[in-house]
């Protein structure tokens, strides 16, 4: 890979007792690009996400984000160096407003917190004031202006996956990680979610990992495609490449479809 | 009518003005009818807080009204309902910083108590003639010394909340909770046992004589009506009110800023709060130090006002008390968390012992009804020793109907008008 190398994970390992989640998986973004991360379920795409953003250490192996070393530092240290994510399962704060969701994920920008919120200092309230700004353009954003005063866990379950995505957003990342953002969304939901995550790289300049399920939507958005099976690394390459990649059918559909289907051994695409 | 002045608000007035004309001129005792009086003067306090229903520019003078006026001449009668308005002062504030730890940042403190100590023993040590033998030169402070050592007593107890706090906060939920309890024992441990090989705390018996701000204000307020010792309780119930306001504007400017948000954040889900950027230990951290604060300084104000501090102040019991009233008022609610302390205080230090008084009463006079003689009430009966049972009865049946409190914590809309001005 050529370009300007944004994240580069080399030979990642983590295992759980005697499953090896994610086994040695090497991974490169580069700035401006929409990578996705596909893969059955149980593969170990969550667990990779999990790997670089400090909720689990690795086992072995580097992550460098933009030349800093995410291996060993706390996921608050990660999302200080410029990587944001959503969760597969919503992790809303559902208790507080959509709004007030998307000003949590600001604080880390925030310098004058306690003292200032005490005596209301200038600069504190001017603070506050920018940040309520910023985190309303967020919302406006990704489409929930209007609902920025509803408690997050009253929000519709498209709504949900969309605020997660502006209260990542609202860290300033440089990558974007979503695991899948369009899990049990209808086809409209997930045409406007398409939308919204090329918009991310177009508008805002954000880099994304994706973590999905949705062919199509992958088919369509991706620059580059990683395939994941029983934590391996199976195959990569552009959309082209995958759809008719015989290990990538075989992992999908199972042996027997992959050999009917098979086409002659392709390189795995790099 | 003028328009905006509904006719509610009219109620309130007239309701307040009445109970207080009762209160002053017909029931000034401490009897059980006294005491209804009394609560009666109290539920004002509760209306006229809550914006929401109440128009302020009617809300914030009753309030004002019955702060600073009702209560003070009431209580210049009869000192014991100022004795009562300032311990609901002191627990409101306790309960104000259990609520910063529990009730915003989640964090389950079974030991808080043990903040309420560290002040109270601070005071107790600087300004009493035990402490001067211990000290030497200087010691004991004069009374006035007291608001330096309030200002010195919160970072004290900041200080104190963080370094137990380092190691306790790595733990979660119920860990957090054993670990917090324990802590606190120790704190009440230690008050006991450290009269050797220093004496410092001067063991179970406590340290006596400890000074009181202002005294010599009080004497010159003097008079044959109003003596100092009711000058005094004056005093401290105005240093109380002061507390209990900065408290409240504390909690809520903390509350509606950035570290407010954070710790909400962190109380509903640890993981994703950490993942946006929020540093777990350290902000959780702050919510110990800002807690601890508040019970550190109205230990100075607790240690001054009784004139006494011994350990057994600051026993287990005492956390689960403050604990109960912010469950009983809401939990992060700031309006729901006074009222549960008005409530618990009034409770145990008024209703159930006028109650027990008047089954005493009744008792000794032999008073029939329906031809059963309340002399035949057995002399073990007695409401006040039933504290800790109507207590559990009451926290049960919120627990099964409001469990959310009297007054749940709600979110407010945040507009980028009054971002950051909240006050
Ligand atoms: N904390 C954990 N402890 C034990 N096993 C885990 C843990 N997290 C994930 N796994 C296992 O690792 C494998 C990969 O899981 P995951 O990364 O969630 O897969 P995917 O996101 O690709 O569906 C699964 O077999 C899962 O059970
Ligand atoms: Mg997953």
């Amino acid at each position: 890979m050529t370009g300007d190398l944004l994240l580069d994970v080399a030979s990642l390992r983590k295992s759980f007792g005697g499953l090896t989640a994610v086994d040695d998986v090497t991974l490169q973004v580069e700035r401006g690009s929409i990578v996705s991360v596909i893969g059955p379920n149980g593969a170990g795409k969550t667990t990779f996400f999990n790997l670089i953003t400090g909720i689990y250490r690795p086992d072995l192996g580097t992550a460098l984000l933009d030349g800093v070393d995410l291996v060993g530092l706390r996921p608050d240290q990660v999302a200080a160096a410029g990587l944001a994510r959503t969760f597969q399962n919503i992790r809303l704060f559902a208790g507080m407003t959509a709004l007030e969701n998307v000003l949590v994920a600001r604080s880390m920008h925030m310098r004058s917190g306690y003292w200032g919120a005490l005596f209301h200092t200038r600069v504190y309230a001017d603070q506050e004031r920018s940040a309520v700004a910023d985190a309303s353009e967020l919302l406006r954003f990704v489409g929930l202006a209007e609902r920025a005063d509803a408690l997050a866990g009253s929000l519709a379950y498209g709504e949900q996956r969309r605020l997660e995505i502006a209260r990542a957003l609202a860290t300033k990342p440089k990558l974007l990680l979503l695991d899948e953002p369009s899990a049990g969304m209808n086809p409209q939901e997930t045409e406007d979610a398409k939308a919204l995550i090329l918009r991310i790289r177009s508008e805002l300049g954000i880099a994304v990992v994706l973590i999905e399920h949705d062919m199509r939507l992958v088919m369509t958005v991706s620059d580059h495609i990683v395939v994941l099976d029983y934590g391996r690394k199976i195959a990569e390459g552009g959309a082209d490449d995958i759809r008719t990649h015989p290990k990538v059918i075989e992992a999908y559909l199972g042996r027997g479809v992959a050999a009917r289907t098979a086409t002659p051994e392709s390189e795995e695409a790099s | 009518m003028a328009p905006g002045f509904p006719k509610r608000s009219v109620w309130l007035i007239a309701y307040t003005l009445a109970v207080t004309l009762l209160c002053v001129f017909v029931f000034t005792g401490n009897g059980l009818i006294d005491t209804a009086a009394f609560l009666a003067l109290l539920v004002p306090l509760f209306i006229a807080s809550d914006f929401d229903k109440c128009d302020p520019r009617v809300g914030m003078p009753v309030f004002a009204f019955v702060l600073l006026c009702a209560l003070p001449i009431i209580g210049m009668r009869n000192t014991f309902y100022l004795d009562v308005a300032i311990q609901v002062g002191i627990f409101a504030v306790l309960a104000l910083g259990l609520n910063i730890v529990v009730g915003f940042a989640g964090l389950l403190d079974l030991g808080f108590i043990a903040f309420f100590a560290v002040g109270a023993y601070l005071w107790a040590i600087v300004s009493s003639p035990h402490g001067a033998a211990l000290l030497g030169v200087g010691f004991p402070l004069q009374g006035d010394a007291f608001f330096v050592v309030a200002v010195a007593a919160v970072f004290v107890a900041a200080g104190t909340g963080a370094l137990l706090g380092l190691p306790v906060l790595r733990l979660k939920g119920d860990y957090l909770a054993i670990v917090t309890l324990g802590f606190g024992e120790v704190i009440r441990v230690l008050a006991n046992n450290l009269d050797k090989p220093v004496n410092i705390t001067n063991g179970p018996q406590g340290i006596a004589a400890i000074a009181q701000p202002l005294t010599e204000v009080a004497g010159a307020l003097a008079t044959t009506t109003a003596p100092a010792f009711k000058w005094q309780a004056l005093i401290y119930y105005a240093v109380v009110l002061t507390l209990v306001l900065v408290a409240v504007l504390a909690n809520r400017r903390l509350d509606s800023s950035s570290i407010g948000r954070s710790w909400l954040a962190i109380r509903e889900d640890e993981i994703a709060a950490q993942a946006m950027g929020i540093p777990l230990v350290r902000t959780k951290l702050i919510a110990f130090a800002t807690g601890a604060a508040f019970a550190g300084t109205m230990g100075v104000l607790f240690a001054a006002k009784q004139t006494f501090v011994s350990p057994e102040s600051f026993d287990f019991n005492q956390s689960i008390g403050v604990l109960a009233m912010i469950v009983l008022g809401g939990l992060g609610s700031i309006r729901g968390v006074m009222m549960g302390a008005g409530l618990v205080t009034i409770l145990n230090l008024q209703v159930l012992k006028s109650l027990s008084a008047g089954l005493n009463h009744l008792r000794a006079t032999g008073f029939e009804i329906f031809g059963w003689s309340f002399a035949n009430l057995p002399t073990q009966f007695e409401p006040s020793k039933y504290e800790r049972l109507i207590f559990g009865l009451i926290l049960i049946a919120m627990m099964l109907y409001r469990p959310r409190g009297l007054v749940p914590a709600q979110r407010r809309p945040i507009s980028a008008k009054n971002a950051g001005r909240v006050s």
